[in-house]
């Protein structure tokens, strides 16, 4: 029997130091390669199976964009800097161009608006049934999470139709889109899939949103209030959840949101089983939208703005100033804001995710006296995107 | 679309009459700010000018006219002129309106220091993180400026964003690798 | 990445399973582009798993940089630091292109082809330069210790 001291010097002298934390407690690395954590690595502070302390730990995708769009030309950078929110793949796109629309003073033409906030809500839609995907994956469900990856997976066959690929859509570009809608049939069939997917909808209800499981576990954990959400700039669903009726398509209009007719649903107990009714209930006003775009039909006209500047791709030239755009992604208000000096290059591009303000301090603070297992649910219930942190 | 820039003028001071809301709404913030400028750029987007010291007084002034959201502190760095542009983007929730708060600081790395704003608005704490590592600029008062963020070990000193670092240089010592490509070559006609 | 496992393109039937111990893991998919700050738990992982085990990378990141090439953190050539069997092309490859490529794979197991972790073995010191030249010597125990003085108490730290 080899005594506990002996262990000690053993491991000392082969450069294996144990170091404790304060009295009774152990570092945890919640980290990278986890199903629960996408890329994102958090740093607990551990007493038994309750956290005491926690540190955000982004990092693991930074590329460096605002530097590498600042070497690209005007047009290239669409290529770019769309891969930096995945599961959302056309709002990177949507700001940049709506944000060189307003420094260039192009007016985008009928058409294209109407295709631009299509794709957008096609983009909302498909989001949200990713993030059922993930919360039925850490609650158990599944069923629900296979279901959900399937209906996502008919949405992804339109957008190959529309724009030639599934996930990396170089499509809405500064002055209207690339390509003209293919036809009528692609909107009949984009109409069969918004009246399916309603139609399912009472089954997530039935196996997740009124599942006495989903409450027990989700209920009364990571409470925000009011106050505390807007000194930490949280913005989006997890700022409805608090009963601040904050929507960019209502406050800061932009496409054709003013014609519309939606709801804002706001929620006040502002727990994670809050944020996750919100986003149900966002769900459905998403699909409503659709319905009425499709019942307006695109109008006709061309679908990108006509102007000789754009014969000469790399040599396009935008005049200086500087433009802020943004728009309601299904994680919150994802911004960007170019400066331009007249060159054929950006000379500054920044863009803002949303999960910059609630992915850091918020939840440094509300993972607090938590317990393990309620770790994953805290973080899918604030809808977390590292890209959007490191970019 | 050819004749656009005149067309916008015109446009432009026609419709100018018709922001009234922001303007009574710059006009009272510059009432008790006598300090800064400002001035209403289009429907739902003002911006104002501050000198560097003033700053936390005019967030304050601010904060008490509803400004309730920070959504982001650029860093802007004019290379010509010597002086970093640091742009405070705040948004109002009950005045539906996008507010630039925009000041100059010095560029050298031993001048470029400002106060902490992360009493009146607590995220400014992880925004002056990101300006911190990214481009050198020291917020005193904020204790975690030393603490990891987004860069790694290796290039922690180097403040990555800054106009004068080659970027080309540094991944060809660094990867050993892409010899092939030319350094002098200013436009990539990808 | 999700929808391979998912119900349209299911994986299952071919009977593999996503797992998340790398202990009880045959195969490593890398899903793009790698970061140092990621690499150096790929090594650490990819170090625990018993062999013999294959790697699988996906899109053109770790094929030549991609659209980062000139990025100063993402890795230009993964193949010099962990051994790769399966590179599949792409920017992002298709689920279809991915099942090709796993069905490529399994052809060079039944061939015996397929040998990262043999090399791995036997040009051990060439990767451990390749690593250590990025990173600098003794990164494991940096890395291990770089939270510990954040998460002490403000009274021991001063001690």
């Amino acid at each position: 029997m080899v005594s506990q001291s002996e262990l000690i010097k053993e491991a000392r002298e082969n450069g294996m130091e144990l170091l404790p934390l304060d009295k009774d407690t152990y570092e945890l690395f919640f980290g990278p390669q986890h199903m629960a954590t996408e890329n994102f690595s958090i740093i607990l502070k551990m007493d038994g199976h309750r956290v005491v302390k926690a540190i955000a730990n982004p990092g693991f995708l930074h590329r460096g964009f605002e530097k590498l769009a600042e070497l690209r030309p005007w047009y290239t950078n669409i290529a770019l800097l769309l891969r930096i929110c995945v599961p959302e793949p056309d709002v990177p796109e949507a700001i940049y161009s709506m944000a060189v629309d307003e420094l260039m003073g192009w007016e985008v033409p009928e058409r294209a608006q109407w295709i631009r906030t299509t794709v957008l809500e096609m983009a909302r839609v498909s989001a949200y049934l990713f993030w059922i995907m993930g919360l039925s994956f850490k609650l158990g469900v599944y069923t629900a999470g296979q279901w959900a990856a399937a209906y996502r997976e008919r949405l992804m066959a339109l957008f190959e139709e529309l724009t030639g690929a599934r996930v990396y859509h170089i499509y809405t570009i500064p002055g209207g889109v690339r390509r003209d809608i293919p036809g009528d049939k692609w909107l009949r069939q984009l109409k069969d899939t918004v009246e399916y997917i309603k139609s399912k909808l009472p089954d997530f209800d039935h196996l997740v949103f009124e599942n006495y499981i989903t409450f027990k576990r989700m209920e009364g954990i990571g409470v925000m209030d009011k106050k505390f959400a807007l000194a930490e700039g949280v913005t989006g669903p997890n700022l409805r959840a608090t009963g601040v009726p904050y929507d960019v398509r209502r406050m800061d209009p932009y496409l054709l949101y003013p014609e519309l007719d939606f709801e804002v649903p706001v929620l006040k107990e502002g727990d994670a089983l809050a944020r996750a009714l919100i986003r149900r209930y966002e769900l459905e006003q998403d699909l409503y939208i659709l319905e009425q775009l499709l019942e307006m039909r695109p109008p006709s006209g061309p679908y990108k703005v006509q102007d000789p500047r754009l014969k000469n791709l790399p040599r396009f030239k935008v005049p200086a100033g500087d433009a802020f755009a943004h728009v309601e992604s299904t994680k919150g208000d994802f911004g960007a804001y170019v400066v331009s000096d007249g060159g054929n290059k950006p000379y500054r591009v920044q863009i803002r995710g949303p999960s910059i303000a609630h992915g850091i301090r918020v939840l440094e603070q509300l993972l607090v006296g938590a317990r393990i297992a309620d770790v994953p649910v805290i973080l899918m219930s604030l809808d977390n995107c590292p890209p959007d942190i490191d970019r | 679309m050819a004749n656009g820039q005149e067309e916008k003028g015109g446009v432009k001071e026609m419709t100018e009459a018709r922001w009234k809301r922001e303007q009574a709404l710059v006009q009272k913030i510059l009432e008790k700010a006598p300090y800064a400028e400002g001035r209403v750029r289009r429907e739902r987007r003002i911006e104002f000018k501050v000198p560097a010291d003033r700053i936390r007084d005019f967030l304050t002034l601010l904060k008490e006219n509803n400004f309730e959201l920070m959504l982001q502190i650029t860093v802007v760095d004019w290379l010509k002129e010597g002086e970093y542009e640091l742009v405070y983007q705040m948004w109002s929730i009950t005045h539906r309106t996008h507010a630039m708060v925009k000041m100059r600081i010095p560029r050298e790395l031993d001048k470029a220091r400002m106060p902490t704003v992360k009493d009146i608005y607590p995220v400014a704490e992880t925004y002056e993180r990101d300006a911190h590592d990214f481009y050198g600029v020291y917020f005193e008062g904020n204790e975690k400026m030393e603490m990891p963020w987004i860069l790694d070990d290796a290039e922690q000193g180097l403040f990555p964003h800054r106009k004068d670092f080659d970027m080309l240089s540094y991944v060809k010592k660094k990867y050993k690798i892409l010899d092939r490509f030319d350094e002098n070559k200013d436009n990539y006609v990808i | 990445m999700p929808p391979l496992m998912t119900s349209r393109y299911d994986l299952e039937r071919f009977g593999m399973m996503p797992n998340p111990a790398p202990r009880m893991a045959d195969l490593f998919l890398i899903t793009g582009y790698v970061t140092p700050k990621t690499l150096k738990r790929i090594i650490i992982t990819y170090e625990m798993q018993p062999d013999p085990k294959y790697v699988l990378a996906h899109g053109s990141c770790p094929l030549n940089g991609g659209v980062y090439w000139d990025a100063y953190n993402a890795i230009k050539h993964l193949d010099r630091y962990i051994p790769v069997d399966v590179v599949i092309a792409g920017c992002m490859p298709r689920p279809e292109a991915v099942m090709d490529g796993i069905k490529k794979l399994m052809e060079m197991i039944e061939n015996g082809t397929a040998d990262g972790w043999k090399r791995y073995k036997e040009n051990y010191e060439w990767y451990k330069k390749n690593q250590d030249e990025l990173f600098g010597e003794g990164w494991r125990e940096r890395e291990a210790r770089r939270w510990i003085p954040w998460l002490m108490d403000k009274k021991k730290k001063e001690e």
